[in-house]
């Protein structure tokens, strides 16, 4: 076992920050936070500045030739690092699933794709399963509640991790959400093509939220967090909004998303 | 059926308002949705199952031809007849033919979304044949005059009232007077009615949910039984399948009987699984004189030489539906065609155009959640997107979300552009949200605010922080 | 044969890119027909016997298990007195059943065409544990239409014909016929349908009741 205050070793991973696009724009706290919590389980943290998007909107939206670009990108800036981390399964899931798909027929890029691929992680995943890490140091009095995204659930796996880190947060009490296996109607451009079915899917998910109890929805894709809080402020809901590396890095007292002066 | 994909977006909004269809639809994470999880908890052999019924199948595609032909030579020994069409067009004259040469009257149907597909009952209506479909919620929506919304519970979307009031208008004629509320005396009087048709038709219609290359026969799945009444009493039998549902043995068969009606309606087996060859022998005490089998192309062959090959292992579960999370806000008229749900989503554009149900690749999260119960693995979330990329190279999709991507993917390949635009985008955006914490109204983001707020940003970008933090330490 | 076969089949081919079936590959595919690879056979805990009747139960048959084929007609007698159904029964021309003597009070007579008998009784072919199903087959006694038109339908099975699995009824025609029947009807409860606002009702098309009696 491994606890979050292991000591930098000589030997420590070197970490590439990819910290997704929508943190960087929207929530940089997140990005703190998740460096914070590589930098407590004995990372060398590095932010490559040539970062931008992983391409997934491209890819998605069927446009191949910007995706592979962009995919390029991240593997220019992020191949010399032990791993790729960050704080979102949509953006690692579209790294380590997606990007050797894009490849496949690319038999010289395929192999040092896959490589980076192999070395990509989403953030909790990363710290449970690579770095075993059990416990964080951090407190967090509320009840809260835990979306999982859809990518993090069946593309990566991701599903008693998280949990795991709430489980050792201080005060936290988890109420789990009633079909915790649906999406929240964001997806990407979806969710702007066709808001009125977006809108009903994020209703749902907010209703379920509510009726858990929680005071607090965290989540481990911005995507996801910023549809739900936009329908809770617009349904005239009080439940907080956090990204769960600001809980587990203890960094949740500031403003929840989507949380005014008022 | 005449498609209506064009008009999804305006059929979901209007799907969304309806109370009826909104409370059938809720009822399938508990119904459908759950029955599948107790058959698959209940089955440790499930994964297995999926995975040999993925390579049975790949095998079977991979020598297709040969299958057919095999199946076909089986089927003339059987004393049956095999005839091939390429288009609905030509599958629809064959079957008229048929009828027309057997001097019939009245046709019934066993259900079959094949028979959707090529719209054989309008046919057959037009050249002067009685139709009357058998399952009863196929019977329901022909009396409505309305197409199926699911392809294994086709009038999921119809109230008991409204199955009342059909039932009172439709019957009163053969003397049900008394309009019928109870579940159970609306099943009867559907027997009752239904029986009589049986026991009159001359001709009777199934599609079929395997074709056996070993034997010759076609495999019938029902929980009704109305399947086998239309394949034994009339003196004609037709079956409509397409070329993709040929296996090649009777195990192959078992194996995907043990995923078919547990992916679908949480059942371990229905109540009836049939398997048909041939005509009535000749020593036989009933059956058919006459066994005709139509095979189908009608763009399989396409998808077969194509990335969407994996579509054709199908098996016409829905499971893929039931999980949908945009089917279960929607239902399946929405989608305007007779395929709903991620399957339609693949198998619609293919047949009737991708000009014509260009939304429906798109009306999807890419959740993931129908490739994770496909029964036969289809990766329909990839499929999709492949489908999205052939728009895309067409230039079908639309054009402002084209340009705001391109824009996009053009910005962030220039990290430096990139930094320089947003740094003074997301402080501004900041600013203005700070007090309210969010905005109601967005302009260029009317998609989002339409339905939801937008989270106001923390304020300058993490890159820019990040970087200022480094300069300080040093 | 017709130009549209000659078109599917081309069309088919030059997906698979490859043209007619070559010898080596029609042999290969033939072998594979004819050695019928079976594939994964989930395991169950219960014995056959359990099982079959477990299942069958499940799916909202009745079920009775009597020790000779003497006791079948008072069962029978039984059942249709406790369902208050006439005693006007329809069988299948099985020397099974026409050995069966039934009392004065119970009208069981073959099936002819054209009858309209709302309780029926006929044999199976063999009844499969896994799945809880009766296998009928069509035949000269046996017409499939007794196993859907009538309101009852009673079926006489001997506990030596139960079988762990579909597969083993399959090898067990193959062995028996040189030809599969024209119906083969796995039976695996009433009939029933979901259809009315997704709650089952049973009696949609075929048997509103099945009852099994195993003998044995």
């Amino acid at each position: 076992m491994t606890s979050i205050e292991t000591i930098h070793s000589a030997e420590s991973p070197h970490v590439g920050l990819f910290v997704t696009c929508l943190v960087d724009l929207y929530r940089p706290s997140v990005g703190f936070a998740t460096v914070e919590l590589l930098e407590q389980a004995g990372c060398r943290v590095t932010v490559p500045q040539a970062q931008t998007c992983c391409g997934q909107p491209a890819f998605n939206s069927g446009d191949d030739h910007h995706a592979r670009q962009l995919a390029i990108q991240v593997l220019d800036a992020f191949e010399e690092f032990d791993y790729v981390v960050g704080p979102s399964a949509s953006c690692l899931g579209t790294i380590r699933c997606h990007y050797p798909e894009m490849f496949a027929d690319d038999a010289a890029l395929l192999p040092r794709i896959e490589a980076l691929s192999a070395k990509s992680h989403e953030l909790v995943s990363f710290l449970v399963d690579v770095l075993d890490v059990e416990t964080v140091e951090a407190g967090f009095d509320h009840r809260v509640t835990y979306h999982d995204s859809c990518s993090a659930l069946r593309e990566l796996g991701i599903k008693s991790q998280p949990r795991k880190l709430l489980a050792s947060v201080a005060g936290l009490e988890l109420d789990e959400l009633q079909g915790t296996d649906i999406c929240c109607g964001f997806g990407g451009t979806f969710c702007v093509k066709y808001p009125e079915i977006s809108g009903r899917m994020a209703a749902d998910k907010i209703n379920a939220v509510e009726a858990s109890g929680a005071d607090t929805l965290l989540a481990g894709d911005l995507g996801c967090l910023l549809n739900l809080a936009g329908k809770i402020r617009r349904e005239g809901k009080s439940t907080r909004v956090y990204h769960i590396a600001e809980v587990l890095a203890n960094m949740a007292d500031g403003k929840s998303i989507g949380e005014g002066d008022d | 059926m005449q498609p209506n994909s064009r008009h999804f977006q305006v059929n979901a909004e209007s799907a969304l308002r309806e109370p009826n269809l909104q409370s059938a639809l809720k009822q399938l994470e508990s119904g459908f949705v759950a029955g599948r999880q107790r058959c698959y908890d209940a089955l440790p052999e499930f994964e297995a199952l999926r995975d040999r019924a993925k390579e049975v199948l790949d095998h079977t595609l991979d020598n297709l031809d040969a299958y057919l032909l095999e199946y076909e030579a089986r089927v003339l020994e059987s004393g049956g007849l095999v005839h091939w069409a390429s288009t609905p067009e030509e599958a629809r004259e064959i079957v008229v033919r048929i009828c027309r040469d057997a001097e019939a009257r009245s046709v019934i149907r066993g259900k079959s979304m094949i028979g959707e597909e090529i719209g054989i009952n309008d046919a057959l209506e037009a050249n002067g044949f009685e139709v009357t479909e058998t399952d009863l919620g196929e019977y329901i929506l022909q009396l409505a005059k309305e197409p199926p919304s699911h392809i294994v519970a086709p009038a999921i979307h119809k109230t008991k009232d409204e199955i009342s009031d059909l039932f009172l208008e439709h019957h009163r004629g053969l003397g049900f007077t008394q309009r019928q509320t109870e579940r159970s005396a609306l099943v009867n009087e559907a027997r009752q009615v239904l029986r009589e048709k049986f026991l009159a038709a001359d001709v009777g219609m199934t599609g079929a949910n395997f074709l056996i290359a070993e034997t010759g026969s076609n495999v019938i799945v029902t929980n009704e039984g109305n399947g086998d009444l239309s394949s034994t009493l009339p003196r004609v039998q037709i079956v409509t399948a397409a070329v993709d549902k040929v296996v090649p043995t009777l195990e192959d068969a078992s194996l995907l009987l043990r995923l078919l009606g547990r992916s679908a309606t949480g059942q371990e087996i229905t109540a009836y699984t049939t398997f048909t060859t041939g005509p009535r022998r000749e020593r036989d005490a009933d059956g058919p004189g006459e066994y005709h089998v139509v095979l189908i192309d009608n763009h399989r062959s396409e998808m077969l030489g194509s990335e969407l090959r994996p579509m054709l292992r199908c098996i016409r579960c829905g499971a893929c539906m039931n999980h949908c999370p945009v089917y279960g806000r929607i239902g399946g008229h929405a989608y305007g065609w007779v395929y709903p749900g991620p399957m339609g989503s693949v198998l619609t554009p293919l047949m009737v155009g991708l000009d014509e149900a260009g939304h429906l690749p798109n009306a999807c999260t890419l959740n993931g959640r129908c490739e994770t119960v496909c029964p036969v693995k289809i990766p329909l979330p990839r499929l999709l997107r492949s489908l999205r990329s052939r728009q895309h190279l067409q230039r079908q999709n639309s054009s402002l979300a084209r340009i705001a991507l391109s824009l996009w993917s053009w910005v962030a390949l220039r990290p430096r552009l990139y930094q320089l635009l947003t740094r003074p985008a997301m402080a501004l955006l900041a600013r203005l949200g700070s007090r309210s914490g969010g905005f109601r109204r967005m302009p260029l983001a009317s998609g989002w605010t339409r339905v939801r707020d937008l989270p106001a940003p923390q304020g300058s970008t993490f890159q820019a922080r990040w970087q200022q933090q480094q300069r300080d330490r040093k | 044969m017709s130009a549209a076969r000659e078109q599917v089949l081309a069309r088919i081919r030059a997906a698979l890119g490859r043209g007619e079936p070559d010898p080596e590959r029609t042999t290969e595919l033939r072998e594979r027909i004819a050695q019928h690879p079976r594939h994964i056979e989930p395991a169950f805990g219960e014995t056959p016997r359990q099982r079959f009747r477990q299942k069958l139960e499940a799916a909202e048959a009745s079920f009775a298990e009597l020790e000779t084929l003497d006791a079948v007609a008072a069962e029978i007698e039984r059942y249709l007195e406790a369902h208050g159904a006439e005693k006007r029964i329809a069988t299948s021309g099985d020397d099974l059943l026409r050995a069966i003597e039934w009392p004065a009070s119970v009208d069981a007579q073959p099936w002819v065409a054209g009858s309209d008998h709302r309780v029926s009784l006929t044999t199976a072919y063999c009844g499969i544990a896994e799945t809880g199903s009766l296998l009928l087959v069509s035949g000269e006694q046996n017409p499939t239409c007794l196993n859907f038109l009538p309101d009852y339908h009673v079926v006489v099975i001997k506990a030596e014909q139960l079988v762990l699995r579909m597969e083993d009824a399959w090898d067990s025609l193959r062995a028996s016929t040189r030809q599969m029947p024209r119906s083969v009807n796995f039976i695996s409860g009433p009939s029933k349908t979901a259809d009315v606002e997704q709650t089952v009702e049973y009696g949609a098309h075929g048997p509103r009741c099945l009852h099994v009696i195993l003998v044995g």
